[in-house]
């Protein structure tokens, strides 16, 4: 924006377009004319100085060839003839101050005017010739005291002349060359020593010129002029040597009367000049002020006006010019348009002012810079319960207000937008002034400007209090119906556990009673309290099942399996039943499966069972065919995807219901419960078994036509040292093993019974006792291959005692005994629990004789 | 508003430009009192010759702590209302210190004016005993020419054999001529020497007759002239005596040791006998190199008085750059001094202003002065 007023720009203006201009002018005018007077005074010089030259070296040449007439005339030495003609040469040439005549050897003849004098003019005689020849420069005649040259010849007689030519009868000669004001006509010798001076006492006490630039800076040819300063006076000064006695001779000027006379009326022209640009340029002020600055100044307030935002047409009073007005009319042409637009503008601002200052979220702008915000919305006074100007004054405050606890977290996320542009988005708490808290949300986000800079940071924040507090009362109620959950899944446990005891009890002396001898009709009898029993022990499995999952509490345990084996053993269970029916079972494995793969046979069987089961159950007749293939995908490189089809002719499943067979507790018609029997518990822990095995199970069916069950699992594959160990294992499984006298631990006197039993009959030698105590007291009287251990008892339980056996002293010798764990706590993860107690194996109640034999044969004792 | 600053001093820079030129920083003002004029005028000219150069060497290297110094010539024309005279003037015109008086009459005549105006008389060439011992404001490069006359003495009457003397003395420079005369009696008395009356007369009266003289050297016959008197004076003695025959040798004071005394003396002045603490072909590089100087800036040869003249400058010099050019406290300032190295040789002011030298043996051979021994 310019800073001049117009005043001020008219005066740079006539400045620089005019007073300097003119002032250089005329200064280059006044060195032009100096240089040119210059020039002519050097040349005027040059001539002058020639001349006086000329005249120099002719007076000497004259003194010279008169001292040479003189000795011409000179053909006798008579003292009185000789005194009468060398007075009369005096006479004729009074410049010559005085005449020796000498001897050639030097001895003083005469002289006139006739002195005493006792002086040897020895030093001069070797420097004379035949021809006059100048003997000395200017020196003090010891004689007449006068500065004088001496100018001597030798004469044909071989006498020496000497005359002594005085320098100031010279020096009047020159001061009377130049008129006067016409500056000084100096002569001096080669080092400055004076010879002329228009101030002749100079001469006498023999100054010495030659401090003086223009002699300093003399070049020996030619002449040199110059200006130069003498006693404070400038002169101007032209210098030229003096052949053949190097004199110099200088004409000079004070440089004021060289250069005055020219510069004088150009001084007078300047000040003139200054002086009318002075009376002109307030004229002209005066002028533009009244017809330029005041309808300007109008026009300005009337802007003024405007910019304050009074948009009224502009029309002065006062008497203007046409630009002026044409400029006034163009103004209010644009003043209607920004008042349209000044108009739209503020519509727009209304709506988005609307926008920003009636939602509840705060909106914010901030400069990337100086971190100053830019705007903030209303909405934060109410949210962070204090005035907006704060934040204005201080960004800080943002920050300040913010819990300790979180305020570094956000500050970080903050510093990370600033740096690397990440977005914010925190939630954290509040301090109020009141001292409350709330919570907030905020997100910030950088933008960018066109060249891609992030220029400032725009950002939102919301209450959050109320959301978060519905969202804690959720997660209550979340963590509320999951521990109802678990303790429903605990009851569940629990229940099993007291159902399972008795439920073991019946079973084995079912077992055990059906072995006695019996009527064919009490046999019946027995047989279908053991299948019913049965069927109610899997009831509770499943429950147990389904608590375990939900319990998030599955744990599988990989081990070695041929799947061969499994499929021969599902194909034995379920043979009797589909012939039963008159149901076609059969079985096929594609080549290309390998033997063993590693994967938790229970729940694989589980799987099966259910599945070949479900089959089975809704099968009237028909057939149904199990179907197993290796994929040809494999997610790893030890892993395959094995595909189980188990497909049937049964009822099938409505299209409808196909998506609720997964579910828990569900059959697809409850019709159906009657007719089959079932928990509906199957599929639902086969879906979620599948789902723990990285599989997929789809289900394909019709109505009547049938169903087939897709299953795919991913197992691994064992590496050959593993299989290899196996086929030790089982070779040495394979041994029959022997008799042992085994040791039972248990509360529960039916069981007691069923399990001694099962052992006798196995050919074993069971003892039972009641609790841990008596087992241990059991112990160190007699000696036991294996102990089966209760978990819950009286007095003392199987942990302690399965501490006391393998930690005490007293228990050394058989502290490394075999426990095998017998429990109704079948809950996953106990198994864990009790090996890392050190229990050597772990038997879920009710207890089969089949789990006691497998139990026996794992622990591998060592025959008696 | 900064456009008129701009303009208002563009203005002011070019009137400036035309009314003046550049200055220097303010120079410092010296005088220069000697005999510029007259018989004697030789040691004037050349004294302020060797101080003219001595000005211009110190300017060229850097003045006084940056400034420079600016000499004002005064004649004294030899006299004591002459010496008064121009002191006074010197003293109007604002120097702090005075080279001169080249005699020691005329320094006489003006160190009461001197003393009591607070500057400085250094002389180059008084060397009157009347002088040493005062610490005053008066200080002097020459030595004390008891010292001359004592050495003179002993070379007259030792390597000389020169029993009998008989002095010519110049009177107006009485306070010289007749302490020296007085030195020289004292010593050569004392050596057993014999000293005839002196025969006196005066150089600014006319030129002088030499008849009497000339009569009682033919009838005393002393062994040697003892001249005090200046270099044409002695011109004139020894033509005189020579002219009349007589062989008798001469022994001079340093006063007339002059170039003028070979230009116009010739053979007669052959042979003439000298002590002085200067020597005219002093092997020092530092005199040759201010000879050669001389000779360029000046055309002729220093002689003593331009190189003690050049001297008491440097010795000005050296006090006024201790005062920074102020004349308060130039007398304590300049004595006793350090050692400042002269163009004879090295040399300082004592606590009394004066100087110890080496004297030199001098006398004249072919034309030239020769030095034969130096003290």
């Amino acid at each position: 924006m310019a800073t001049e007023s117009l005043r001020q720009l008219v005066q740079r203006n006539l400045n620089s377009w005019m007073l300097i201009p003119s002032i250089c002018i005329i200064l280059l005018l006044g060195i032009y004319a100096a240089y040119e007077k210059s020039r002519d005074f050097q040349f005027q010089n040059t001539v002058l100085i020639e001349a006086l030259s000329k005249h120099v070296v002719s007076q000497t040449n004259d003194a010279k060839s008169a001292l040479a007439s003189l000795s011409s005339s000179i053909t006798r030495y008579d003292p009185f003839w000789f005194h009468w003609v060398l007075s009369n040469f005096l006479l004729a040439y009074p410049h010559y101050e005085r005449l020796v005549y000498l001897s050639p050897n030097g001895k003083l003849l005469a002289t006139s005017p006739q002195v005493d004098s006792l002086v040897s003019m020895e030093s001069f005689i070797e420097k004379v010739s035949d021809t006059p020849t100048l003997l000395s420069k200017p020196i003090n005649s010891p004689l007449t005291h006068k500065i004088v040259v001496y100018i001597g010849m030798r004469m044909a007689n071989g006498n020496i002349l000497i005359g002594e030519l005085s320098i100031k009868s010279l020096n009047e000669h020159f001061t009377d060359m130049l008129p006067s004001g016409e500056g000084k006509l100096i002569l001096c010798d080669y080092y400055g020593n004076l010879i002329s001076h228009p101030d002749y006492n100079k001469v006498v006490t023999q100054e010495n010129i030659g401090h003086l630039s223009i002699i300093r800076d003399f070049r020996e040819k030619g002449n040199h002029t110059a200006l130069y300063e003498s006693e404070g006076i400038y002169y101007y000064g032209t210098l030229a040597s003096i052949q053949p006695n190097k004199w110099l001779l200088l004409r000079s000027q004070p440089v004021k009367d060289v250069f005055l006379p020219v510069l004088a009326p150009l001084f007078a022209l300047l000040t003139i000049i200054l002086s009318l640009f002075f009376i002109f340029a307030h004229f002209l002020q005066y002028k533009l002020r009244e017809s330029i600055v005041k309808p300007l100044a109008a026009f300005t307030d009337s802007i003024e006006l405007t910019a304050q935002g009074q948009y009224e047409n502009v029309s002065s009073q006062l008497e203007q010019f046409k630009e002026l007005s044409v400029i006034e009319d163009r103004f209010n042409d644009m003043l209607q348009r920004i008042n349209t637009r000044e108009q739209t503008n503020k519509e727009s601002e209304e709506r988005f002012r609307q926008l920003v200052e009636n939602i509840h979220e705060v909106f914010w702008i901030s400069d990337f810079d100086n971190e100053k915000i830019i705007y903030v919305s209303p909405s934060y006074e109410i949210i962070w319960g204090r005035t907006r100007e704060s934040l204005y004054e201080n960004a800080d405050t943002f920050f300040m207000a913010i819990d300790a606890e979180d305020r570094f977290r956000v500050t970080d996320a903050f510093n990370a937008l600033r740096t690397d542009g990440k977005i914010v988005d925190e939630k954290f708490k509040i301090l109020l002034p009141t001292n409350n808290h709330r919570w907030v949300r905020a997100q910030a986000f950088p933008v960018y400007d066109d060249d891609g800079i992030r220029v400032r940071m725009v950002g939102i924040a919301e209450d959050i209090t109320e959301s978060r507090a519905i969202q804690t009362a959720l997660v209550k109620a979340k963590q509320d119906a999951e521990s109802a959950n678990q303790a429903k899944t605990e009851f569940l446990t629990n229940m099993s556990h007291e159902l399972r005891t008795p439920l073991n009890g019946i079973l084995g002396m079912l077992q055990l009673t059906r072995d006695t001898r019996l009527t064919t009709e009490q046999f019946e009898y027995i047989d279908t309290a053991i299948s019913s029993s049965k069927v109610l022990l899997n009831v509770i499995n499943d429950i147990l099942n389904i608590a375990q999952i939900e319990a998030g509490k599955l744990v599988l345990h990989g081990q070695l399996f041929s799947l061969h084996e499994k499929l021969e053993t599902i194909y034995k269970f379920f043979k009797h039943s589909a012939l039963s029916k008159n149901v076609d079972l059969t079985m096929e494995v594609e080549p290309g499966l390998p033997a063993y793969l590693i994967g938790d046979e229970v729940r694989i069987r589980q799987i099966l069972f259910n599945l070949v089961g479900n089959s089975v159950k809704f099968t009237e007749d028909g057939s149904i065919h199990v179907h197993i293939q290796k994929l040809p995908v494999s997610p790893k490189e030890d892993i395959v995807v094995v595909l189980f089809t188990i497909a049937d002719t049964g009822i099938g499943i409505p299209a409808d219901k196909i998506n609720y067979v997964f579910e828990s507790f569900t059959q697809v018609d409850g019709t159906y419960t009657r007719r089959y029997q079932g928990t509906g518990l199957g599929l639902g822990i086969v879906k979620n078994l599948v789902t723990h095995m990285n599989g997929t199970i789809t289900v394909d069916s019709d109505l009547g036509e049938g169903t087939t069950m897709f299953v795919t699992l991913q197992l691994k594959v064992p590496s050959k040292e593993q299989v290899a160990q196996l086929s030790v294992d089982r070779d040495i499984s394979k041994d029959d093993h022997g008799r042992y006298t085994i040791l039972i631990v248990e509360d529960d006197r039916v069981n007691q019974i069923a399990i001694s039993r099962m052992l006798q009959k196995m050919g074993h030698f069971p003892t039972c006792v009641d609790n841990g105590k008596k087992a241990i007291e059991e112990l160190k009287k007699a000696e036991y291959d294996c102990v089966f251990m209760d978990i819950q008892m009286p007095i003392m339980d199987g942990i302690e005692a399965t501490n006391i056996i393998r930690q005490s002293n007293d228990m050394a010798p058989i502290s490394d005994i075999p426990i095998i764990a017998l429990t109704a706590h079948a809950m996953p993860g106990d198994r864990d629990k009790f090996l890392k107690m050190g229990m050597n194996d772990y038997i879920s109640k009710p207890v089969t004789s089949d789990q006691l034999y497998a139990a026996l044969e794992k622990l591998n004792l060592k025959e008696e | 508003m900064k456009h008129e600053y701009y303009y208002h001093s563009f203005l002011l820079v070019l009137l400036f430009m035309l009314t003046s030129g550049c200055s220097d920083p303010s120079p410092i003002y010296i005088g220069y009192s000697g005999q510029l004029t007259g018989k004697i005028s030789d040691l004037g000219i050349n004294g302020r010759n060797g101080a003219i150069l001595a000005v211009e060497h110190i300017n060229a290297h850097d003045g006084i702590n940056g400034r420079p110094l600016k000499l004002i010539i005064k004649d004294d024309h030899n006299t004591p209302e002459g010496a008064i005279k121009a002191d006074q003037e010197l003293i109007e015109a604002g120097v702090v210190g005075i080279i001169g008086h080249m005699t020691s009459s005329q320094v006489l005549a003006a160190m009461p004016l001197v003393n009591e105006s607070g500057v400085v008389m250094i002389s180059p060439t008084a060397s009157t005993p009347y002088l040493t011992g005062k610490a005053d404001s008066f200080f002097r490069t020459i030595m004390d020419n008891t010292v001359q006359s004592r050495e003179l003495s002993h070379y007259a009457h030792s390597a000389m054999d020169i029993k009998t003397v008989l002095p010519v003395v110049e009177q107006d420079n009485e306070s010289y001529s007749f302490s020296f005369l007085d030195g020289f009696k004292r010593s050569f008395s004392y050596l057993g020497g014999a000293m005839l009356s002196e025969e006196v007369y005066s150089a600014n009266a006319a030129p002088g007759n030499w008849d009497h003289l000339i009569d009682r050297v033919s009838m005393q016959n002393p062994d040697a002239l003892l001249l005090i008197c200046p270099a044409e004076d002695a011109v004139s003695i020894a033509h005189a005596i020579r002219n009349a025959g007589l062989e008798t040798s001469v022994i001079s004071s340093a006063w007339a040791y002059t170039e003028q005394l070979i230009q116009w003396g010739g053979q007669h002045v052959e042979s003439i006998i000298f002590a002085i603490d200067y020597a005219a072909d002093n092997p020092n590089p530092e005199f040759i190199k201010f000879r050669e100087s001389y000779k360029n800036r000046f055309g002729t040869s220093p002689n003593f008085a331009s190189a003690f003249s050049y001297e008491s400058v440097l010795a000005l010099a050296e006090g006024l750059k201790k005062t920074n050019g102020n004349s308060k406290g130039l007398v304590e300032s300049l004595a006793p001094s350090p050692v400042i190295q002269g163009v004879i040789n090295s040399f300082r002011l004592n606590e009394y202003g004066d100087v110890d030298r080496k004297i030199f043996i001098t006398t004249i051979q072919n034309g030239h002065y020769r030095t034969i021994e130096m003290r």
